[in-house]
């Protein structure tokens, strides 16, 4: 039986080769289900901040909302900015400015990290109940 | 194995560490052409797969973890230490399970894209018990399919690499 195989100069791209492709790439698409589901599950939205795994503020978005403020600590400085229903990471004193560059999000499932800060924000959605929620 | 083998395995070590270490530092200079924050390209990994056809396990567990330490030291924090870290091993552990298990039959793309998916989902469970949420995981897709398409590219360097290190290692022989 002949082998097949694909050949690219003398390297050889073997046929397990592309059945692990493709288990990798249904892997690594399994976690957007996850998050599509509960997006569409809900309906109040809420931003979310945890600083150092510990919740630390929970903002509800929505339209008139607008504030910005500063989570500080020794060499940590970062700008959160609330607009609306968008949330963003205005500025940050980490040195890979990934969270800066995540730019705005405002669906739920969205998240902004900032890893070396340790700062993570994400968009949740929460069923609305005909009693309102006891603020936290 | 004699002295002078065990010399120039100890040689292979420091110069696949050495590579390493350069290529992570080359790499942070580049800058990701598309719009997925916190995407690399993964070169390092063109090492790890490399010495994973020349060096025994052990050895190449030493490479990374040499490889890692003096990265974060030359390029990056104590907390990129433990992100780093974590992938590098878990990744390492599922390339060479994957090689044990299948030998021949897979080819380096298949080896290196791996490495690269259980990079990123080592780094982003670290990440995850340091956040303090699991929610992280969605940023997974866009990491790990950047990572499987640079995969395929560190697999066909990692070819020339390997065949280049045997006819070293041939040359000095004798």
């Amino acid at each position: 039986m002949i082998k097949r195989q694909w050949m690219v100069g003398d390297f050889k791209i073997k046929r397990a080769d592309l059945i692990i492709l493709a288990i990798l790439i249904i892997l690594s698409i399994v976690p957007l289900f996850l998050s599509a589901n509960e997006a569409l599950a809900n309906n109040d939205i809420y931003a979310v901040i945890y600083v150092d795994a510990q919740k630390y503020k929970e903002i509800k978005l929505g339209e008139g909302v607008s504030l910005e403020f500063v989570i500080e600590d020794k060499d940590v400085r970062n700008v959160i900015v609330v607009e609306g229903n968008e949330i963003y990471m205005s500025s940050s004193s980490c040195h890979d400015q990934i969270c800066v560059k995540q730019g705005i999000i405002s669906k739920p499932g969205q998240s902004i990290v900032c890893l070396p800060n340790r700062i993570y924000i994400e968009i949740i959605g929460k069923e609305v109940t005909p009693v309102d929620d006891i603020s936290r | 194995m004699t002295y002078h083998a065990r010399t120039r395995t100890l040689a292979l070590m420091a110069l696949f560490s050495a590579q390493g270490i350069v290529l992570h530092i080359i790499e942070s200079y580049i800058p990701i052409p598309f719009i997925i924050p916190g995407a690399k390209l993964g070169l390092a990994n063109i090492v790890t797969v490399s010495a994973l056809y020349v060096l025994s396990p052990v050895k190449v567990l030493g490479v990374i973890i040499v490889r890692v330490l003096l990265s974060s030291i030359f390029a990056g924090t104590m907390i990129t230490f433990a992100y780093s870290m974590a992938g590098a091993v878990l990744s390492y552990a599922m390339m060479l399970l994957l090689k044990s298990i299948l030998r021949d039959k897979v080819g380096l793309i298949g080896i290196s894209c791996t490495g690269a998916v259980f990079h990123n989902i080592g780094q982003l469970l670290v990440a995850s018990i340091m956040i303090g949420s699991i929610r992280i995981i969605s940023y997974l897709p866009f990491l790990s399919l950047a990572g499987i398409i640079t995969g395929i590219f560190v697999g066909i360097a990692s070819h020339y690499l390997v065949m280049s290190t045997k006819r070293f290692q041939a040359k000095v022989n004798i």
